[in-house]
């Protein structure tokens, strides 16, 4: 049964680390690049003439959100056709009725398929994660999006959701084109939510200091994840409509206390724990939820 | 298990998807060690039964076992080989990688037989199967279900991407296998005139149900054309299966109506004409048989 797997799908994983190989090399080049800019003396502007930034520096900008596509491609194509693509050529009722029984037909495809890739993501992800490192003085840091994504276990973690997400749509639409289609919106709406929730992972930490034009707002730690500036008058109500308005204006304000709420990038690692283990979570949902299609709707 | 056992049997199988009714009430039985024709028209329910016998499909009536087992979802029941109509094969794989997927996927298998197939079909083992032609991937596929060394095979439109020579060769194999080991064959065909060769036993399946089930000898010898005079038909309407008035003279299908009606000619039917005329009988749908 695995030789089976794996003579099918071999061109598509082999390709697939191809292509992860070559990201890791554009990666590897932005932070050895990135370093070796910051090694240099002097700054990019020099008495009034700026040189222009370097190509790792543009590539930077870009490559989180380039990662993030690639979790999305290799997930949702390779993940999409899995069984999607059996089923439309029929194939499938061949090897549905052999001697092997259907769920262990089903799992070790998707474990062949799955294993290497999110293998090589994780290094992806933890080579990424290294060499963003110089950009977390000017981007803000490694807690923010897309960057905290692509970069640890994160990035694996959704490759893992994403490719077992279109597997299972794809073994009950039974469509190649409509299962990469929803596996878009899927990934997009858990993306999202990831982001909205990442904030609540764990109490965020606050600096409160007395309200004044130097602490309009409050400087947080370098690499800090920054959820909210809050102004608090005596009574305890959070009146920061009213600064800003009065910053327009020109009226006096009756605030006490500005404070910020952040998480530290101490917390990057735990945080990393958590998302990659909720997706993980969701993945053996949506998996436990592949094998009752299987076993009910796939060979109808 | 004896062998009386009934190598397929059911017993008010019915199968619905959604509204309709692929296969309603059903109840026959076919026997081992023989070769079995599935007849009938386009949506009649013989894929749909076949994938029932296959484990592909659960039955939401009724029941089939297949020896006396009821299929389930751990691949075919033990014993049993199928092929679908659409003949599946890996297209980008080699011949020779068809038999490692054959090997690799069954407890038992011939290596030997299955090569020996493969030669007598005259494949070269080493050619992609998407580059074969249809009949000789009719034959891989084929090759794949008996080298399962399987009491029952069940072959869904088998010979219908087949040359003459090609249908005459795998009707040989099959034959050959039926006698040397035991082997049970069901199996559906739109061409009904050769079935007549090769074939013990007829279901006869029309809408869902089944209209005929039993020894096609036993079949033919009930049935009866008869030809005589237009007018009135002196015969009870439960015999006639099927009327085809002309200007000067009727000829008629009779089920059990024994011969010797005075006026009227009777000869033997072939089995082609008798499932025709049944098949005929099923699409007029309730229209009243001219008397």
């Amino acid at each position: 049964m695995t030789w089976l797997a794996w003579r099918q799908q071999r061109v598509s994983i082999l390709t697939v680390l191809g292509i992860i190989a070559v990201c890791a090399a554009v990666t590897a080049y932005i932070g050895i690049d990135l370093r070796a800019i910051n090694a240099e003396n002097g700054g990019a502007c020099e008495g009034g003439a700026c040189r222009p930034p370097s190509l790792s520096v543009i590539l930077a900008n870009l490559w989180p959100w380039l990662l993030l596509l690639l979790v999305f491609m290799v997930g949702a194509l390779t993940g999409g056709p899995l069984f999607a693509r059996e089923a439309e050529k029929g194939t499938h009722v061949l090897a549905l009725t052999q001697s092997v029984s259907r769920i262990r037909w089903w799992a070790t495809k998707l474990v062949l398929g799955l294993v290497p890739v999110v293998v090589a993501m994780l290094g992806l992800g933890l080579l990424n994660g290294w060499a963003m490192e110089p950009t977390y003085f000017s981007y803000g840091g490694p807690l923010l999006s897309p960057i905290f994504q692509t970069t640890g276990v994160a990035l694996a973690a959704y490759t893992l959701f994403t490719f077992v997400v279109a597997a299972v749509i794809g073994s009950a639409l039974k469509r190649t084109v409509g299962t990469v289609a929803i596996t878009v919106g899927v990934f997009l709406v858990a993306s999202l939510a990831a982001v909205a929730f990442r904030p609540m992972y764990a109490e965020p930490e606050q600096i409160t200091k007395p309200y004044g034009d130097e602490n309009l707002f409050i400087e947080t730690p370098e690499g800090a994840l920054v959820i909210e500036h809050a102004h608090i008058d005596a009574n305890g109500n959070n009146v920061s409509d009213e600064v800003f308005e009065c910053l327009r204006t020109g009226c006096n304000v009756v605030a006490e206390y500005s404070t910020v709420y952040y998480h530290p990038i101490e917390r990057y690692w735990p945080f990393q724990a958590s998302e990659a283990a909720a997706l993980t979570v969701l993945t053996v949902v949506i998996a436990a939820g592949g094998v009752w299609i299987m076993r009910t709707r796939y060979s109808r | 298990m004896s062998v009386t056992t009934p190598a397929v049997a059911a017993d008010g199988l019915g199968v619905r998807f959604g509204r309709t009714h692929a296969l309603r009430d059903c109840t026959f039985a076919l026997p081992s060690g023989r070769i079995s024709a599935l007849v009938g028209p386009n949506g009649a329910g013989k894929t749909t039964l076949m994938h029932v016998a296959a484990g592909l499909l659960s039955p939401t009536a009724g029941s089939l076992t297949v020896w006396g087992e009821t299929p389930g979802t751990y691949g075919a029941p033990e014993g049993m080989a199928f092929v679908s109509q659409a003949k599946p094969l890996y297209k980008r794989f080699t011949v020779t990688d068809m038999m490692r997927v054959g090997r690799k996927l069954n407890t038992r298998w011939d290596t030997d037989l299955a090569d020996k197939l493969v030669a007598e079909a005259g494949i070269d083992p080493a050619r992609r199967v998407g580059a074969l032609s249809a009949g000789q991937r009719t034959r891989v596929a084929l090759v794949l279900a008996l080298a399962r060394r399987p009491r029952l095979v069940v072959l869904d439109e088998p010979f219908a991407d087949l040359d003459p020579l090609a249908r005459t060769d795998t009707m040989k194999v099959l034959m050959r296998a039926t006698a040397d080991d035991g082997l049970t064959v069901l199996l559906s065909s739109h061409v009904i005139a050769e079935l007549e060769d090769i074939c013990d036993h007829l279901l006869l399946t029309a809408r869902g149900g089944v209209h005929l089930d039993g020894d096609i000898d036993t079949i033919v010898d009930e049935h009866h054309i008869a030809v005589g005079p237009a007018g009135a038909l002196p015969f009870t309407p439960d015999a006639v299966v099927e009327v085809l008035p002309a200007p000067r003279q009727t000829t008629v299908m009779l089920r059990g109506a024994a011969p010797g009606t005075p006026g009227w000619e009777f000869t033997r039917p072939r089995l082609e004409d008798v499932v025709m005329a049944h098949l005929r009988r099923m699409s007029t749908d309730g229209r009243e048989v001219a008397a």
